[in-house]
């Protein structure tokens, strides 16, 4: 074989241009595949660690074994491991929560904290069985509070419900859920926690599991990880004990590969199916075309070889040699560059994917390689190559030698299938007709470069699509357009502890402007002639209700917000006016935010609309909100068809709801009913001045929304009530993240659990840097598969011009001018772009709806066709065939012809 | 001894109306050592009756023996093996591969064959073809002289028992022309190989044992020259 090697290698090395870009190519797709399978394990691994971190190792555990069963899960096939946690009992903890009235105390083994996530708070571990760690939520939702060193008084029981033992897999059972055979124990507090995962402290769980150590009971729940968690379903089919209940851990379970959990799993495997069809479709058609071209070219050499006696087995072992050679020198480059590309871009991004997928900062995203899927992208890359090699080696090899060597294998030419049109001549002249003939006489050789052509468009067109659909996505997870970099949303019903809260807020040093806010939506009643055009262009008047208030008003839903007065000045001021200019007659004017804007979806996606609220010609316009009458010692009970209002005593309803009666057995004499005018009160407003800013607020400008300085609340809040009104501090600060962690540590300390801290600035960073991460693959993506595209057809068209070499050098020699021969590939070029757009742009159109159809698995994004990528698809194919075309032609015009004629092998 | 033996070898290309006969029912025999002169018009059917006879194209029907051996009943494997063994060709235009040297092209046949090269047959035909100082050089580095005559050495190589030239001469002057037919009239009886020569050029036609004329695919004449040695 000596010699066949030889004559491999040295056609490679001639053929310098096409053997590089074949490389270029493989190690393009290589990349790519190993980028995309190794990017996606490692993301894999990512959610693992993180899942294990956040909720436990464990894949599943027994619920309420028997002690003497619980010893031997750790026997049973494929158990790597176990851990136990013993229900010690149950206790009155005098909870908020009806539905959670219980402490479950819950005694730990050595092994627990191996299998399952403790995220302590404060303190430490229990370490005997007076020492007990109980779970923030505890607090927060179930409103008792104790703190570390606190001793506890618990009378610790048995729960039973309906006269038969029940665990923490039942739910509350109102009436009869009691605690039988209590016993007094003394607990010292020694560590805060956060609560368990749903899958261990099920959601209606009606106890909060607190920790002890070393404590006893007759009913065991019994963690397990397995040996693999493909083997989990398996294993929980197996019947192990009678009546056995298995609680798995489901998200590690679907990281892991056991099944999935739907939704984003099938959306994740649904995108990297896409991107790997479209990575294989691309590189082997570059791959294959490579070769064939490489093939047909030494045709004539195959002829040769054969009539010297060359065997079919030896000329394919060529073949096979020269796929072996470029496997050898791309395959172990393009996974080397894959995984150093997707290890680089996932190192820079890593702190976007802890924010995004792991904000308890418990697991690092890293590039984990795994050899086996290494493995296989080669074996499937080299697979690639050697088929993309047989297939034209096949086809080559068939050809007789004599055939092969006079190279008129391809040519089979009637005169009918080289016909042009009269239209072609006339419009292109000599030169037209000669491209349109030479189309059509060589069908195989056009088409190779139609079809990548196409391919190329289909790729570009699809992958920006891909991009564009998960941008979409992502932005659809959080549109946060508001003011403020931290938000506490209160919830208090009087106004009092509402301005304590702002006070320790607004005192914090980390805080450079703070603002509170009350906020609530009801009808306002506007005057129809002061309402603007393009008010009603966006709601048309037939759609909208009339004022219950007076004749000649129109109801429409609006938002009144009272920030406090310094915001308001500041606010104020920055719209051009201020709060002596709103005076009149010791009212303030509400200040209104007239350029209402908001998205819809539509057909052609995401439109944005927007308008103005009232003319600014109807100042000051006089307006009414109105809300629903409240009666003291009365309550609303019920709206009739005709909107009129029933009111009930609250002394009734409560005797009602002691006899176990329902509203419908209520005495009709006892009802007070109200039209639907009386049932609402008026508050009249004035509108002042109007503006496009917003207010410091978390409202975004989607509202129609009237503001008011906090020091006219009297008109609005009656008794300091605020039950009904949103209650929001907006907080100004560079050091939100900070500043969330102690707000929500003092709340904490305090005892406050009617307030949440969120960290705004901190979500709307998020977006923005899932946005960025997103864009970042999808750009990379697509600049590798244009770059894969573009090899392909340069490596086509320019090959199937220097094959024509020696025609081209006849049609000189019988006077084509330069001229005439530029306007020959020009035309040709027209018909390649043409024909690939022609079937490229309907392909594209399709995979664009299928990835569409998949993203809608998971997410409402209207269907859209994302036109900026075609625009630069169409513009590009016709760029990249006409640079070919010139590369090409500047090889050829060094040609002398004689010589060119002279040339027996290409 | 006869060596070859054609019969009835008929082939065509087309169908129908388009249907060209370029051999029709031609039988002829050839003995061993014998050098025999093909001639006739062009498309006359003589450059497809040399390629059927070196196994590079295949009759539409007939038979082909060699060394008594029914060529065209082997599969593509042996008769690839029959190509390198037992036929030497030689083309107008020579055929030689772009991406090898001298000595790579012309013992091409025995390294496909998977045999050692013999040093002493090589360097005696580079010498005998003058070549010798050309050895490393790339086919287009040659003048066509020096291309006709590697691939005479390629076909010489394998020493195979018949050697089959289709117009060697007809892309050289006359001097060239002169040589290269030497050089094949001397292997012809220097090693007793029968030599079969496709030519328009009447001065070697006439140097030969035997010519065969042959018109619009069939043999019109056949006659042998009487001449001392």
């Amino acid at each position: 074989m000596g010699v066949l090697l030889k004559y491999t290698i040295r056609t490679l090395r001639k053929n310098r241009m096409r053997t590089f870009v074949t490389l270029v190519g493989i190690v393009l797709s290589m990349a790519l595949v190993t980028a995309v399978i190794e990017g996606g394990y490692s993301g894999q691994q990512f959610l693992v660690r993180g899942t294990e971190a956040d909720i436990g190792r464990f894949y599943g555990f027994f619920m309420n074994l028997h002690p003497e069963d619980a010893g031997k899960v750790s026997s049973f096939e494929g158990v790597t491991e176990t851990a136990g946690m013993t229900e010690v009992g149950w206790a009155e903890i005098g909870s908020v929560n009806v539905q959670k009235p219980y402490l479950l105390v819950e005694s730990i083994d050595e092994h627990f904290e191996e299998l399952v996530a403790v995220h302590l708070l404060e303190g430490r571990m229990p370490e005997n069985d007076s020492e007990l760690v109980l779970p923030y939520h505890l607090e927060t939702n179930g409103g008792v509070h104790h703190a570390v060193g606190d001793t506890l008084e618990l009378s610790v029981g048995t729960r039973m419900a309906d006269n038969s033992r029940v665990h923490m897999d039942t739910p509350f059972m109102e009436g009869a859920d009691e605690i039988t055979g209590a016993e007094e124990r003394t607990y010292t507090v020694v560590g805060i926690m956060e609560r368990f995962s749903w899958d261990v402290e099920y959601k209606k769980c009606p106890g909060y599991m607190a920790l002890t150590k070393g404590g006893s009971g007759d009913s065991v729940n019994v963690f397990f990880r397995l040996k693999s968690a493909r083997k989990y379903q398996d294993f929980t089919r197996k019947i192990w004990f009678e009546d056995q209940k298995i609680q798995s851990n489901g998200s590690l379970l679907a990281y892991s590969g056991s099944f999935s959990d739907g939704g984003f799993q099938q959306l994740l495997y649904g995108f990297i199916g896409v991107l790997v069809f479209l990575i294989a479709f691309g590189s082997i058609s570059l791959i294959y075309n490579s070769f064939s071209i490489s093939v047909s070219e030494r045709t004539r050499q195959y002829g040769v070889l054969k009539s010297v006696g060359a065997t079919k087995r030896q000329i394919r072992g060529t073949v096979f040699m020269e796929a072996l050679t470029l496997s050898l020198i791309a395959i172990p480059v393009g996974l080397f560059l894959g995984c150093a590309g997707i290890g680089l871009t996932l190192y820079f991004l890593r702190d976007i994917f802890q924010r995004m997928f792991d904000p308890g900062n418990t697991a690092r995203m890293q590039l984990v390689l795994n050899p086996a899927a290494l493995g296989i992208a080669a074996l499937s890359g080299l697979v690639t190559v050697l088929i993309s090699a047989f297939i034209p080696a096949k086809r080559a090899i068939r050809v007789p030698p004599i055939s092969a060597i006079r190279e008129n294998a391809d040519v089979r030419i009637r005169p009918r299938a080289v016909r042009t049109s009269r239209l072609t001549q006339k419009l292109f002249g000599f030169e037209g007709t000669m491209a349109a003939k030479n189309f059509k006489r060589n069908r195989r050789r056009y088409r190779s470069t139609v079809v990548s052509l196409f391919l190329s468009i289909v790729l570009f067109i699809s992958a920006s699509s891909f991009s564009s659909y998960l941008t979409a996505s992502a932005t659809d997870l959080g549109a946060v357009d508001t003011a403020g970099d931290v938000m506490v949303q209160v919830n208090t019903e009087s106004y009092d502890a509402l301005m304590k809260y702002y006070d320790t807020i607004r005192l914090n040093p980390m805080t450079e402007e703070a603002s509170v806010m009350l906020y609530c939506a009801n009808s306002l009643e506007v005057p129809e002639d002061a309402l603007s055009e393009s008010f009603f262009a966006n709601n048309p008047k037939e759609e909208l209700q009339p004022g219950l208030y007076a004749q000649g008003m129109l109801s429409i839903y609006a938002a009144v917000i009272l920030i406090d007065d310094r915001q308001f000045d500041i606010y104020a001021k920055a719209c051009g006016t201020s709060r002596e200019a709103l005076t009149k007659d010791g009212e303030v004017q509400a200040i209104l935010m007239n350029a209402v804007k908001y998205f819809r979806y539509e057909e052609n996606g995401r439109k944005f609309y927007s308008y103005e609220f009232l003319k600014e010609s109807a100042l000051p316009a006089s307006v009414v909100m109105s809300r629903i009458k409240e009666i003291e010692g009365f309550i609303l009970t019920e709206f009739q068809e005709d909107n009129s209002a029933e009111y009930l005593p609250q002394e009734y309803l409560d005797e009602l709801d002691q006899k176990g009666m329902s509203l419908d057995d209520a005495d009709p004499e006892k009802k007070i009913i109200l039209s639907e005018r009386d049932a609402h009160e008026y508050i009249p407003l004035t509108i002042g001045a109007v503006t496009d800013r917003l207010p410091l607020s978390p409202v975004g400008s989607s509202f129609r929304l009237l503001v008011l300085p906090l020091s006219e609340e009297e008109r609005l809040i009656s008794n300091g009530e605020i039950g009904s009104f949103q209650q929001v501090i907006s907080v100004r600060s560079s050091e939100h993240a900070k500043l969330t962690e102690e707000l929500t540590k003092t709340f904490r300390e305090e005892g406050v659990s009617d307030i949440r801290v969120e960290d705004l600035a901190e979500s709307r960073e998020t977006v923005r840097m899932a946005i960025l991460a997103i864009n970042v693959f999808s750009y990379g993506f697509i600049i590798l598969i244009s770059l894969i595209a573009v090899a392909n057809i340069f490596n086509t068209i320019s090959t199937n011009i220097l094959l024509r070499r020696r025609e081209f050098a006849m049609l000189k020699s019988v006077g084509l001018s330069e001229r005439g021969f530029r306007k020959m590939l020009n035309y040709e070029c027209l018909i390649y772009g043409f024909k690939g757009l022609l079937f490229g742009l309907p392909a594209a159109v399709f995979m664009t709806f299928v990835i569409w159809r998949i993203t809608t698995t998971s997410f409402e994004v209207p269907f859209f066709i994302p036109w900026q990528s075609v625009v630069i698809a169409v513009g590009s194919v016709f760029a990249v065939v006409f640079a070919t075309m010139i590369y090409a032609r500047r090889k050829l015009s060094k040609d002398n012809p004689i010589d060119a004629l002279k040339l027996e092998t290409l | 001894m006869e060596i070859l033996r054609i019969e009835n070898l008929t082939k065509t290309y087309g169908a129908g109306e388009n249907m060209v006969r370029a051999l029709d029912n031609v039988s002829l025999s050839i003995e061993k050592g014998e050098f025999v002169s093909i001639i006739g018009p062009s498309g006359s059917g003589k450059s497809t009756l040399l390629h059927i006879i070196g196994g590079v194209d295949r009759p539409t029907s007939g038979k082909v023996y060699m060394n008594g051996q029914d060529v065209y009943a082997q599969n593509e494997e042996q008769l690839a093996i029959f190509r390198r063994r037992e036929v030497g060709l030689i083309y107008q235009f020579y055929n030689l591969i772009p991406v090898l040297n001298v000595v790579e092209n012309m013992t091409l046949p025995v390294l496909l064959d998977g045999r050692k090269v013999n040093e002493e047959r090589l360097s005696e035909l580079l010498t005998a073809l003058s070549l010798s100082d050309r050895k490393d050089n790339l086919p287009n580095q040659l003048s066509g002289g020096q291309q006709q005559r590697v691939s005479i050495g390629r076909a010489l190589m394998n020493a195979p028992s018949v050697m089959l030239a289709d117009e060697p001469t007809g892309n050289l002057d006359s001097r060239n022309s002169q040589e290269i037919v030497e050089l094949l009239k001397m292997s012809n009886r220097k090693y007793d190989q029968t030599l079969i020569v496709i030519t328009h050029d009447e001065n070697i036609a006439l140097q030969a044992d035997r010519i065969i004329a042959i018109e619009d695919g069939r043999i019109t004449r056949d006659e042998r020259i009487r001449r001392a040695h």
